[in-house]
């Protein structure tokens, strides 16, 4: 009783605190229906973990490799109404020409063109750059995802280059 | 525009999850969480009225002064035995797939590789499974012979338990080679891809 009072505080005081990592994960992997039953998937991986945590690592840092993780091996839920629902009703946001040319976007229209682009690329891609863009280093990121710094930079490098080619193809 | 461009809208207010949908999504977690205990506990309960109902029948025919013939009944006894050999055989497998992935939360790869491992397992457990199921089906018509035999059932006791077990073994036969072919083998394929990407 005590240790699962200890496991909800430690679980509250880092959705307060971290609410943000997951998300844009969250956003990052899915859309629509989906995005929701990823957010409670990172959620429950999240209050799986807390037992396993040890100081030696920051909150944070250990969130992002338990969230990145989740979101890397979450399966979407094969609900062929609903994935039908949301394909049509995501149609005339994701058609270019619903999308505002360069300069005229609002906020809100550039960070749904910036999340389209991100879920465009390959899970791995679109892990490191999320992580990235959280303002995670390059040596944090080596160490969630257990590669070499040198190896993060290059993808992170070419990543970029992928991400705009895609923004430039949905703007123009 | 750029990837560069679009940067500062990353860090506006506007990316910041609202904090009423995390407290529905709290909320929903809570219920997600009780839904599995409750689910946990009649599994469990299960497991423990199953064997206190074998244990208790077994207890009463040692009382009521029961033989048994050796010679005679021995497919009781392997019938018997062969789920003990099975979960033996898990419990090993478990164990080893514990000791070469000790560290598995050290980076989000080697969790990958633990899972990948975790999914191997999965499916020879199920192959295991299903070869002793067989097995176990082909060895219901050798104790209901010995036990008509030995005078301990009769024809239609013998009819009804090759009934129940024949649709048992077509159910759990079907939904082992669906789950092993729908569910383990694309996750496989899942995961591999995922772990190319890591090349």
């Amino acid at each position: 009783m005590k240790n699962s009072r200890h496991q909800q505080a430690i679980f509250d005081d880092w959705l307060r605190e971290h609410a943000a990592i997951l998300h844009h994960v969250a956003n990052g992997f899915a859309t629509g229906a989906d995005r929701h039953d990823l957010m409670q998937e990172l959620m429950l991986a999240l209050w799986r973990a807390v037992p396993a945590f040890r100081a030696a690592s920051l909150p944070s840092t250990f969130i992002f490799r338990v969230t990145h993780n989740a979101a890397l091996t979450w399966k979407r839920a094969e609900r062929g109404y609903r994935r039908r629902l949301d394909i049509f009703e995501q149609e005339p946001a994701l058609a270019p020409a619903a999308i505002a040319g360069p300069g005229d976007e609002t906020p809100a229209d550039s960070l749904e063109l910036l999340y389209s682009a991100i879920r465009s690329l390959e899970p791995l891609d679109r892990s490191l750059v999320l992580l990235q863009l959280d303002g995670v280093s390059y040596a944090q990121i080596a160490e969630i995802h257990g590669l070499t710094e040198s190896n993060v930079g290059v993808r992170l490098n070419r990543i970029k280059h992928k991400l705009t080619a895609i923004i430039q193809e949905k703007t123009s | 525009m750029t990837f560069d461009d679009l940067v500062p809208v990353w860090r506006s207010a506007r990316n910041q999850p609202d904090p009423a949908q995390l407290e529905r999504d709290k909320a929903g977690i809570v219920s997600h969480l009780g839904k599995e205990y409750r689910e946990f506990l009649w599994h469990v309960g299960l497991v423990v009225a199953l064997t206190i109902f074998l244990a208790g029948g077994f207890v009463q025919y040692v009382r009521s002064g029961g033989a048994f013939d050796w010679q005679r009944e021995w497919a009781s006894i392997v019938f018997l035995l062969l789920p003990i050999g099975v979960a033996a055989l898990f419990v090993r497998g478990f164990i080893r797939h514990r000791q070469q992935h000790p560290r598995y939360d050290l980076s989000i790869l080697d969790g990958l590789r633990a899972l990948i491992d975790e999914n191997r397992l999965a499916r020879a457990r199920l192959r295991v499974s299903m070869t002793v199921l067989t097995l176990a089906m082909a060895l219901v018509p050798v104790v209901t012979f010995q036990l008509h035999l030995v005078g301990k059932q009769r024809p239609h006791e013998a009819a009804s338990m090759l009934a129940v077990f024949g649709v048992a073994y077509v159910v759990a036969m079907a939904w082992q080679v669906w789950k092993y072919r729908r569910r383990l083998l694309p996750e496989n394929a899942r995961l591999q891809k995922l772990i190319r990407s890591y090349e």
